[in-house]
């Protein structure tokens, strides 16, 4: 029998709130997060709003050497993961280190460090380059400095599949504890808005160049026009059943039931792009049929075409109209990586208050996508299988499927 | 110019790694950079920095974790006296 995989302890560093509990207080009001950046703004940029952590200050959660060493990414991650531990209750010295793995989904890696270190290549020279950079900027740098400042020393990596990777490493960690791990640290964080880093985004031309904070990342909506990019994310202790149970079994905030993942065919192959697939995949794996699950928290890119296909994706899997949808991504942006992790994280949340919250910024849904969007308000339902989906740009498609602990069944 | 002591190279230990608990007095100059939390990165940061405020070039082969604070000022008035030599 494959072992159980529960989320014990979650911490949240997002645009609605550092910490768990104030980023859903925020959320649950349908409150956008989503502000300008007056930087963009004198800079010209076509994009100008983001959704940006307020109010995170490294040097009161991190000592002053790892300020140093680490982008804001990193800090993130390790501000995440100190919650999450606390959240579990859990003292990692007491583990076995080599039973204790981080594994942890990025996008961009350290990209504020980056360009502060580009800048003194060019204004100083080699000499002006801080030995640090080697360190901070590769996507494997949030997970070796929780490795490090944890005790971590069991199985750790990193995935880096744009939105997807913070459902992939939730998955990998699945893997871990069924190769006999006991804990994993998992999650996603991301720290994209940096003006070099902001630049790379334009050039995809998918970002929103809307001015509106309230009306510029409209998910599903017959006029989304773009997304709008944000910083933060979610870490978690993903532990296993008999650990857990083993150290008094206190609290769970859920279980992964089931993940997949597939990758699209090239854009003129005429073939279909691979959500519904991993949809498909998902469930099976989870053992859970389509009428079983009570909400999804969907991709949501706010871009019409792509918007149009993950519709047609749930339609076909769940039914017209037949399963609640919901995108509370649209108050913080995408965090990419950090996206789909704290897509989790508010997913468990609504399980333990049977709230699910509601998208904000779409007010018309195109009848044509067959979607129940959760919009204006929140919506109380009673929730015991969530479906987290998340699409990486060039083609990667995850869903995680999440169990409440108090399910019926 | 007097000679560098451990006491003037504190300030620069604690830019090199953003903040660094340093003993007082005596003890100061016994402490081995490894005590205080120097990896190898954290070295080179801090031979850049005694470049940037003394125009003194120290190798990295010269200094590793096991280096007495008294001995990297050692090193330190060793090569500005050489280059005040020549």
């Amino acid at each position: 029998m494959r072992a159980r995989a529960l989320v014990t302890g979650m911490g949240v560093v997002a645009p609605t709130g550092i910490g768990t509990e104030r980023h859903w207080a925020a959320t649950v009001t349908g409150q956008t997060a989503i502000s300008e950046n007056p930087d963009y703004v004198a800079a010209g940029y076509r994009s100008t709003l983001g959704g940006a952590v307020a109010g995170f200050e490294p040097q009161s959660c991190l000592p002053p050497r790892l300020v140093t060493q680490t982008d804001r990414w990193t800090q993130f991650g390790l501000a995440a993961t100190t919650e999450a531990l606390e959240d579990a209750t859990l003292d990692l010295s007491r583990f076995p280190a080599y039973e204790v793995g981080v594994i942890t989904g990025s996008s961009s890696g350290g990209n504020e460090f980056g360009q502060r270190e580009i800048q003194r290549l060019w204004n100083s020279g080699l000499g002006g380059v801080s030995a640090y950079q080697s360190i901070a900027w590769f996507y494997a740098a949030t997970t070796g400095q929780i490795s490090i400042n944890f005790g971590a020393k069991g199985p750790s990596s990193v995935l880096v599949s744009e939105q997807a990777a913070g459902l992939d490493a939730l998955g990998q960690a699945r893997r871990a504890l069924r190769a006999g791990n006991r804990v994993v640290v998992s999650g996603g964080v991301e720290a994209p808005l940096s003006p070099f880093a902001h630049a790379c985004q334009q050039a995809a031309g998918l970002l929103s160049s809307a001015r509106d904070p309230h009306a510029c990342y409209r998910p599903f909506d017959a006029a989304a026009a773009g997304y709008v990019p944000g910083e933060g994310g979610a870490m978690f202790v993903v532990e296993r059943e008999d650990s857990w149970l083993g150290r008094g079994g206190a609290q769970a905030h859920g279980e992964i039931l089931g993940y997949a993942a597939t990758f699209d065919p090239p854009t003129r192959s005429g073939k279909q792009p691979g959500l519904a697939r991993a949809i498909e995949l998902a469930l099976a794996d989870a053992g859970t049929q389509p009428r079983q699950v009570d909400v999804v928290f969907a991709d949501a890119m706010g871009v019409a075409e792509l918007d149009a296909a993950e519709a047609s994706a749930i339609a076909k899997i769940f039914g017209p109209r037949g399963v609640a949808v919901t995108a509370p991504k649209s108050m913080t942006g995408r965090l990419y990586a950090g996206g789909s992790a704290l897509d989790v994280a508010t997913a468990l949340l609504s399980m333990r208050s049977g709230i699910i919250p509601p998208t904000a910024g779409t007010a018309e849904v195109p009848a044509a996508y067959q979607l129940d969007l959760v919009m204006g308000a929140a919506r109380q339902a009673r929730i015991d299988v969530a479906l987290v989906l998340a699409r990486g740009y060039g083609g990667f498609n995850s869903v995680l499927v999440l169990g409440n602990r108090e399910r019926k069944g | 110019m007097a000679d560098i002591t451990a006491e003037d190279l504190a300030p620069v230990l604690t830019v090199a790694v953003g903040g660094v608990d340093l003993p007082d007095g005596g003890e100061l100059g016994q402490t081995r950079l490894e005590d205080i939390g120097f990896d190898s990165l954290a070295i080179l940061e801090l031979l850049d920095a005694i470049k940037q405020k003394w125009a003194v070039v120290l190798s990295a082969d010269a200094v590793d974790g096991s280096t007495r604070i008294a001995e990297l000022a050692g090193l330190t008035n060793a090569e500005l006296r050489q280059a005040n030599a020549g």
